[in-house]
């Protein structure tokens, strides 16, 4: 008979509590259990990403709610006596809102939680992702068995269709229309391909059966019995959960020639990547699983007519799979209960930049940007003033702070210029420089275009140059214009989403801070204070406080200064490191 | 007949197929859309740029080259918008191409000058970031300029798609992209320089023309290749008189025997005047001396010996009128029956074999594909190709025989792992029963359940291997035998009845003279006291004929190069090359083609027939030809396969006199040839008399695999 345990300790395994070392504290609590006798009572469970990881370690205590932060090995043993023996939850671990002086134990009422809704995360730091068996106890699979005993094709894809679900990829194209497509598509042979977004990854690395099983459900809208799942070698544990899934969903007949009992046959191939940015292309893809160089193909053909292998092929992202089996389980109109009209459901984002409480966020569509940046993301670190909010990665565009009431919907956000779907949220402050970040997203977009055609290879490096002397203060009369135009011209030609969407982070930037642009240009003057050959680091007397900030910072002793008296920087000694800037509050160095 | 589809562009209404691109219909309403990596041989890529169009109703532009046109479509090709995202595309490759177009070969003909200069490129929005890369030229035959190249990707395609090759690839990504062989080692592959044909800049150029001529100085002149049994009409590019360059026609496809061995036409072993043995040496002589020579001599032997004491060897290199005047002349002036040609000895068996293949470009109408001789690539380069073409653009399957491992095993749909009969053998009695599993049976499904088969017959068969695949050929539907034929003009010699038992065009000779096999041993026993051979070297085939013709009396040699025959010959003749005259071929597929003259002969020589012309004049013939059309004519009413057959037509098999009766050309070696042949797994390199003279192939130096 299995042991019956009091309590369970959920230890968060994602990769950044891991790299903080949520595995020491497993350690040391596992010790400590033993110590005090406790360790048939008290369990140990390895959880996927909790989300909160500006906070790690991270560790969740059920039945009780009890969530811990910044656990610290040595504190374990106090822990362990408090919590366990005691009975009391243990202050020091608790979290505190920066605005407050009073802890809030419960995990559910702590305001980076409170706004969530979890759908897609639904088993985050509840299950262990490495066992099938918990899965399955949180309705895992009931979906999936649904889909195959009880719902023909044409039910599962009317009923993804009435629910609304749009791709979590990069156009929020309607699931069900795409599968449609692939339905109808001549040939027996048709493939289920999961795509691995950044984003995706704590997803499967958290609840890798979600993303299988909604694979199964899509298999069975479009009747293939082949599935791959591509994941870029990056990800190893991403690889090893999946891989592990596989296996154990095999074993259980999950996945097989007979899938429970249905007749119903479906496999799964976990495909590693060589870690390709353009490779998140779906074609590319395709091209890199058929074992070529991952360059995208000309569509028409799309890939729902002829994808892999020449063979109608649906293709979604691990999280548009991870919202099918709560849709099948509960229906269309449960899943319609949240969410706009055009925008149903729930959408994972990941939380980062100049924010208090960076993580992994799952928020109901609709919900205004500013309740993610600052209820949840408990507002701008360091009380800066916040500047904008980068959303949707390198291909993604700026929103100004003043568009933060924006509501999170694929439409709204795409009027502003940025992109909803893949997934990311960068908080900007006023510390940056707006053509600077355009200029290090479009390096990264310059190394990673595929070379294949023209205006995306040529067109990036010749943007990401015209930026670079903008930001070493060599920018001519008319760049701006140059580089909407080439920009345009970029979005309007290039053969992929890739290069078509390469120039938002230029388009955007331009459209809300050309002021900045024209600064640089015109008046030789980064007002960021970012781009080193445009500042002159010479103390502003009018705004200087006389705190001293920067003369105690300053590395090579550049600066002189004296209680009550503006500082003073030495041309010669400096070595324009920036740290006086960093240091200064006041905007105070020009 | 193809469904059509109504397509308006630019406000023209036009008809096309209903699988057309919009690019198709474009070109076919007269519109200028260009392009730089969309070629008609390869797949549509997409990747340029330049083709875009829009297409009402459509947000985007569309790439011309890749979407379909549909029923209805309204399309423009020019706008403002296009023309500015065209010369976008352009001032982007402007950026880093380098503008060295007055040293790059390709000036005047580089996609990428003209479509400057269309479009009127004035002083570019961007700086130039030129990096000047040094060419590499450490591979053979082909120079690699890689900041010349724009990565349409079209070298890498083309080797690969049509050549299954793939010896060109991306490397790097981003603007650091580049095409690279692997590691970026010399080129090791079939050198056909397709790549260089296509590069539609000069980022790959050739070795052999390099700033040989600018190509606007350029005279073309239409031919066929002679070194394969495919015969590729090509077209020669000369500057003052000489071949500098060649090129295929009709956008086809030339290998590398026949896009670089011609430079084997100007080697210095080349006959450039006639010779006589004075003295027990061949001297320099007069062509009234030696002609005077043979026709006395001819006399003389024929007075004493008799006319059977005479025989000719002809040639599958020479023209169908060089041949038809060869033949003539042996059978009405000298009066013997006694031609023949030993190129029989590498004929297939079976007159299916040899004479029936089908058409070649129709290789991709056959559901499944049968090879039997896994050299096919080597010997016959086209046949590989369309092969290749068939599976890759067509998507016929490929039944590959191959002990070995060749680029034809990357595209098969099975591969049997065995010789060829063992596989006929298996697939035989694969096809009569209903087991399955291994690959025998495995072709043997794809073969039978095919609604029509091509099968490539080896060009060396016993009778009994012959037989078996007629065995096989009865179990399939709709077989089509596209035979191997290793000499270029081997079917127009036949034609043409340079061959013992029949006069042109298949007419049973009432008295059969000897043939090929009689003649060469007739030699050694003294039944044969001369012999006249045009365009063939026996003692080079094999050194121990050379004792049998030296027992003859009077040994007369016309070729173009000093071969091993020629240097024990009584009296040498020096002929042109194909390249040096006019007249036909007609090559394996049937196909009549022109050869026009490229160059002047060489020093004195002369065409085949212009020397057979005035010899029989000679010897009291009245060969009344001004020029090889005058032999046409005179071939058109002869033989009726010729009457009306055009240029690049092919003569239907059922107007074969042969047809349907069971007649065997072929002659066995056994009795002549006891030599054990070397060969080698690049054949395409190390084969023949002229390959083997060519400077240009013989730079590539390759590893070879001898198989004896």
């Amino acid at each position: 008979m299995e042991t019956t345990y009091r309590s369970n300790i959920m230890i968060c395994a994602g990769t950044s509590c891991v790299a903080n070392g949520s595995l020491k504290i497993k350690d040391a609590l596992a010790a400590e259990l033993v110590k005090h006798d406790l360790q048939n009572e008290v369990k140990i469970v390895l959880t996927g990403c909790n989300g909160f990881c500006a906070k790690g370690p991270v560790i969740v205590v059920y039945p009780d709610d009890i969530f811990y932060h910044q656990v610290k090995p040595e504190d374990v043993p106090s822990l362990v006596e408090e919590h366990f023996v005691k009975g009391r939850p243990y202050q020091k671990f608790l979290y505190k809102p920066p605005t407050s002086k009073d802890t809030i134990p419960t995990m559910n009422e702590i305001p980076f939680f409170k706004h969530q809704v979890h759908r897609v995360l639904r088993n985050r730091s509840l299950i262990d992702p490495e066992n099938i068996d918990e899965y399955i106890a949180r309705d895992g699979y009931l979906g999936a068995a649904k889909a195959l005993l009880e719902m023909t094709p044409e039910q599962v894809r009317d009923e993804v269709k009435r629910s609304g679900l749009r791709g979590r990829g990069g156009a929020g194209f309607p699931t069900g229309v795409k599968w449609d497509f692939s339905a109808s598509a001549p040939g027996e042979t048709k493939y289920v391909i999961c795509n691995i977004k950044f984003m995706d990854r704590n997803i499967v690395e958290a609840d890798p059966h979600s993303v299988l099983e909604g694979m199964i459900v899509a298999a069975r809208a479009v009747n293939a019995h082949q599935g791959y799942v591509y994941v870029r070698e990056d990800y190893p544990l991403a690889i090893r959960r999946l891989r592990l899934a596989v296996d154990h969903a095999v074993e259980k007949g999950l996945l097989g020639s007979d899938i429970l009992g249905s007749g119903f046959e479906f496999n799964i191939e976990v495909y590693q990547g060589a870690g390709s940015f353009v490779c998140g292309e779906e074609t590319a893809l395709m091209e890199s699983i058929e074992g070529r160089r991952g360059m995208p193909r000309v569509k028409p053909p799309y890939p729902a007519v002829q994808g892999l292998w020449q063979k109608p092929t649906v293709i979604n992202n691990a999280e548009t799979l991870a919202n099918l089996p709560p849709i099948i389980l509960n229906g269309a109109e449960w899943y319609t209960s949240l969410g706009t009209e055009k925008s149903r459901g729930t959408k994972v984002f990941s939380l980062s930049g100049a924010v208090n409480n960076s993580g992994l966020v799952e928020v109901p569509m609709g919900i205004p940007l500013k309740t993610v940046v600052y209820d949840i993301g408990g507002g701008v670190k360091g009380n800066r003033k916040l500047k904008a909010v980068q959303m949707g990665g390198s291909a993604g565009g700026c929103i100004p702070a003043s568009l933060i009431d924006t509501p999170v919907d694929f439409e709204s956000i795409m009027n502003t210029g940025a992109v909803v779907a893949a997934g990311g949220i960068e908080v900007i402050d006023e510390t940056s420089c707006m053509p600077a970040m355009a200029k290090f997203f479009l390096e990264f977009m310059e190394d990673e275009s595929c070379g294949k055609c023209i205006p995306c290879r040529i067109g990036s490096g010749t943007l990401r140059s015209i930026i670079t002397r903008i930001t070493n203060g060599e920018g001519r009369e008319g760049d701006i214009e140059l580089l909407e135009k080439l920009s345009q011209q970029i979005k309007d030609t290039s053969l992929c989403g890739f290069g078509q969407t390469s120039i938002n982070p230029v388009l955007t930037t331009i459209k809300y801070f050309r002021e900045e642009y024209d600064a640089h240009i015109k008046e030789h003057r980064c007002p960021a204070r970012v781009c080193t050959p445009l500042i002159q680091f010479k103390v502003n007397e009018a705004n200087c406080k006389k705190c001293g900030l920067c003369f105690k910072g300053c590395p090579v002793g550049a600066i002189t200064w004296e209680k009550g008296k503006v500082a003073y920087i030495d041309q010669e000694k400096c070595t324009k490191c920036k740290t006086c800037i960093k240091n200064c509050r006041f905007w105070a160095i020009d | 007949m193809q469904k059509k589809i109504s397509v308006t562009i630019d406000g023209k209404k036009v008809e096309v197929p209903q699988d057309s691109t919009i690019l198709d219909a474009a070109n076919a309403a007269g519109a200028r859309v260009p392009t730089l990596c969309q070629d008609n041989k390869l797949h549509p890529y997409g990747a340029c740029r330049i083709c875009l169009v829009e297409v009402e109703g459509s947000r985007k532009l569309m790439a011309s080259c890749a979407e379909r046109a549909r029923e209805g479509m309204v399309v423009r090709t020019t706008s403002p918008a296009l023309i500015e995202a065209r010369k976008m595309v352009l001032e982007l490759l402007l950026i880093r191409h380098p503008l060295e177009c007055p040293s790059c070969d390709k000036a005047g003909e580089c996609k990428l000058q003209d479509l400057v200069h269309e479009y009127g490129l004035g002083p570019s929005r961007f700086d130039a970031v030129k990096e000047y890369l040094p060419p590499s030229d450490e591979s053979a035959i082909v120079e690699r300029n890689l900041s010349r190249c724009i990565l349409c990707g079209k070298c890498a395609r083309i080797c690969e798609e049509q050549n299954a090759v793939g010896e060109w690839a991306f490397t790097r990504r981003g603007m650091r992209s580049r095409i690279s062989t692997d590691f970026d080692r010399p080129l090791d592959c079939e050198f056909c320089g397709e790549c260089v044909e296509i590069c539609p800049v000069g980022a790959l150029t050739t070795k052999q023309f390099k700033y040989k001529a600018r190509c606007w100085n350029l005279t073309g002149t239409q031919s066929v290749c002679n070194y394969c049994g495919c015969g590729c009409t090509l077209k020669y590019e000369t500057r003052d008189g000489k071949i500098l360059r060649a090129a295929p026609a009709n956008a086809n496809y030339l290998c590398v025997k026949g896009r670089f061995g011609w430079d084997a036409m100007h080697h210095e072993e080349r006959l450039t005047t006639p010779k006589m043995r004075v003295d027990g040496e061949l001297t320099d002589c007069t062509w009234e001396e030696a002609l005077s020579v043979v026709a006395t001599n001819l006399k003389v032997i024929k007075n004493k010996k008799g006319v059977e004491s005479i025989g000719g060897l002809g040639s599958v290199r020479t023209t169908n009128e060089d041949g038809y005047v060869f033949q003539k002349f042996l059978r009405s002036v000298v009066g013997t029956n006694n031609v023949d040609m030993l190129a029989r000895l590498k004929v297939p068996k079976g007159l299916d074999t040899a004479f029936f293949s089908g058409e070649l470009p129709r290789m991709g109408e056959h559901e499944a594909i049968l090879a039997l001789d896994k050299n096919v690539g080597e010997i016959n380069p086209l046949t590989g190709i369309e092969i290749i073409r068939a599976v890759g653009r067509k998507s016929s399957k490929l039944v590959l025989v191959n002990d070995g491992y060749n680029k034809f095993n990357k595209i098969a749909a099975v591969t049997i792992p065995s010789g060829a009969e063992q596989a006929v053998d298996g697939l035989i009695a694969a096809l009569s029963s209903t087991k399955s599993g291994n690959e025998i049976q495995k072709a043997a499904e794809i073969l039978k359940s095919a609604k029509s088969v091509a099968v490539i017959v080896p060009s060396r068969l016993t009778d009994k291997e012959f037989g078996k695949i007629k065995e096989l050929a009865g179990l399939l539907k709709n077989v089509t035998y596209y035979p191997i034929v290793p000499r270029s003009n081997f079917q127009g010699s036949l034609d043409m009845g340079v061959i013992a038992e029949y006069l042109p065009g298949y007419r049973k000779a009432e008295k059969p003279g000897m043939n090929a096999v009689e003649m060469i041993n007739g030699a050694k026993s003294g039944k044969i006291a001369s012999l006249y051979i045009m365009g063939d070297d026996p003692v080079g085939s094999d050194p121990k004929l050379k004792e049998n013709l030296q027992k003859l009396e009077f040994l007369v040699v016309q070729d173009i190069f000093m071969s091993e025959t020629a240097k024990i010959a009584h009296v040498v003749l020096p002929a042109a090359s194909s390249a040096e005259k006019t007249g036909t071929f007609t090559n394996l597929e049937r196909r009549l083609q022109q050869l026009d003259k490229a160059e002047e002969p060489l020093g004195e020589s002369r065409p085949d027939w212009e020397i057979i012309r005035d010899l029989a004049k000679k010897m009291g013939g009245s060969f009344a030809y001004a020029s090889s059309r005058d032999i046409m004519k005179e071939i058109r009413s002869e033989v009726p396969l010729y009457a009306e057959l055009s240029i690049g037509a092919c003569w239907q098999r059922e107007k074969s006199p042969l047809a349907g009766a069971d007649v065997d050309l072929s002659l066995s070696s056994a009795s002549i040839m006891k030599q054990e042949v070397i060969t080698s797994d690049r054949l395409l390199f190390s084969s023949g008399v002229s390959i083997t003279r060519s400077h240009e192939i013989g730079t590539i130096g390759q590893r070879q695999k001898i198989e004896v």
